[in-house]
């Protein structure tokens, strides 16, 4: 009776030994440096873990250089170490008992968000058994299958945390897929509006270049127009003789030896020799 | 740094610990130690869906003064929000809770403006949730089991757990691939919408333009 209740205990104790070694996933934000100190118990325990970098500045993520772990032993070596990796497993045996330190290591000025997940595993070994009576081999593999369930669920802990990244990526590209287009579109008509408004600013009368030459027809203004215009040049390079315009003359004037006659319907236009050339209408 | 001084802390380490409501008779070390800065607030925070038992426990260790041990505020929060636990000038305390929203939970921590002075105080949290969190002393009275029988309970609990997990992760994963699928069916739509766009918009410029010129006898 006695020998039951010693091993039930001694089970317990075990049992809850084994629960102890046992952290929750937590994320973490990294400014510059972040340290998370864990105590091992029993030298030669495995140290398992994981960590995903979940929530950084994506904005030209595909080269990010990551962060960088180190595990350091209570003695002051570094026991592992990982570079530039935006989320990675490990796995090492401790080298003995003491206060282990984790630490996250971020080499550029944005905060990034790390999830971590550390397990101290404990299997009671043969000299354990020795030790301590109440153990039988059957803890050993109740601690092994333990262990076994607690890889799973670290495994599980890491794909959870890897998903919540990808989602936050696939979020990230709903965003920007939607809103480039949509701002493409608003670009494309404003640049096409724009253009329009040029173009019609260039046939502008404000624009000196469409006062000096004016492409009409002649003949179909000519019925419509209150006033003609017409340069009279001279054909020997000497200046032309002055016309005689008798009628509705508005303006009569010499400009660089051309005569400028500016009439209306009903003038009569005699004495003017040279070249005749129809100006602007006024 | 921590060798020399763990031998004067380990024993208040024990005393609290068993004082806690775990009860735990071995030295055992359950929690992740993180420090807190002088000045600003340290934060950790864990992603958790709705139903969840959450059960932490956090005490500050300083090995230079246990007479004036440095005291701390802790604050809880929802994903909403809300406020679920509240803490000021204390050097250890808990809180429980069964999560009623899927989310970001985060529980902050900073030093009481009391002790001013500039040293890295040192926390120690024990965060636990799900069937870690379960109370497994009190479910041997009840069912009055214990020993072997006890330890494989316990490993069926953890086995439903990960069976649990993996339906989750799979959840979660045929939403986000249905967000992917619309968002690559969205990219190509928008893309052939733009070209219509580019057409339309030439096409009205190209109208309005001959209309224009028509006006003023240009063309």
């Amino acid at each position: 009776m006695e020998k039951i209740w010693g091993k039930t205990w001694a089970l317990m104790g075990l049992l809850l030994l084994n629960s102890a070694c046992n952290v929750s996933s937590l994320s973490v934000t990294v400014n510059d440096v972040e340290c998370v100190y864990e105590y091992v118990i029993y030298e030669g325990d495995t140290i398992t873990g994981n960590f995903v970098v979940v929530d950084h500045d994506i904005f030209w993520g595909a080269d990010h250089p990551g962060i960088d772990f180190t595990v350091t032993s209570p003695g002051g070596n570094t026991v592992h170490s990982l570079k530039g990796t935006s989320g990675d497993k490990f796995e090492f045996k401790a080298p003995r008992n003491g206060m282990y330190k984790f630490c996250f290591h971020n080499p550029h000025s944005t905060p990034e968000t790390v999830s971590f997940h550390i397990h101290i595993g404990h299997i009671p070994t043969e000299h354990d058994l020795a030790k301590d009576e109440h153990l039988n081999p059957i803890n050993v593999k109740i601690a092994e299958l333990r262990e076994a369930l607690e890889s799973v669920t670290a495994e599980q802990k890491y794909l959870k945390a890897r998903d919540t990244r990808h989602r936050h990526t696939n979020e990230s590209t709903r965003k920007r897929v939607i809103g480039y287009a949509v701002g493409e579109y608003i670009l494309l008509t404003l640049v096409s509006a724009l253009q329009v408004i040029y173009i019609r600013h260039l046939f502008s009368k404000s624009v000196a270049y469409n006062r000096r030459t004016h492409r009409e027809d002649p003949v179909d203004e000519f019925t419509r127009i209150m006033q003609l215009n017409i340069f009279i040049l001279s054909s020997q390079g000497t200046s032309a003789v002055r016309p005689v315009v008798t009628g509705n003359v508005t303006k009569i004037y010499n400009i660089l030896g051309c005569w400028s006659v500016t009439f209306g319907r009903g003038a009569v236009l005699s004495e003017g020799q040279g070249i005749y050339v129809p100006g602007f209408q006024e | 740094m921590f060798s020399g001084g763990l031998t004067a802390c380990f024993w208040p380490i024990i005393l609290v610990l068993c004082l806690s409501r775990n009860t735990n008779i071995l030295p055992v070390a359950e929690a992740i130690w993180l420090t807190i800065p002088s000045s600003g607030t340290k934060c950790v925070s864990e992603e958790i869906q709705s139903n969840v038992v959450v059960l932490a426990d956090y005490y500050v260790i300083d090995e230079n003064n246990p007479d004036q041990i440095p005291t701390i505020s802790a604050r809880v929060t929802s994903p909403f929000g809300n406020n679920l636990h509240h803490n000021e000038n204390a050097t250890h305390g808990q809180f429980a809770f069964t999560t009623s929203e899927s989310g970001n939970y985060i529980a902050c921590f900073w030093k009481d403006g009391s002790h001013k002075q500039d040293s890295e105080l040192t926390l120690g949290i024990d965060w636990k949730i799900g069937i870690a969190a379960k109370d497994w002393d009190s479910v041997a009275k009840k069912e009055k089991i214990e020993g072997v029988e006890l330890v494989l309970r316990r490993l069926q609990g953890i086995v439903e757990a990960i069976r649990g997990n993996l339906v989750y992760l799979k959840d979660r994963e045929a939403d986000m691939r249905e967000v992917s699928e619309i968002t690559n069916a969205r990219v190509a739509w928008f893309s052939i919408a733009s070209l219509g766009v580019c057409i339309a918009v030439s096409v009205l410029q190209i109208w309005y333009l001959k209309r224009y010129f028509v006006k003023k006898k240009l063309i």
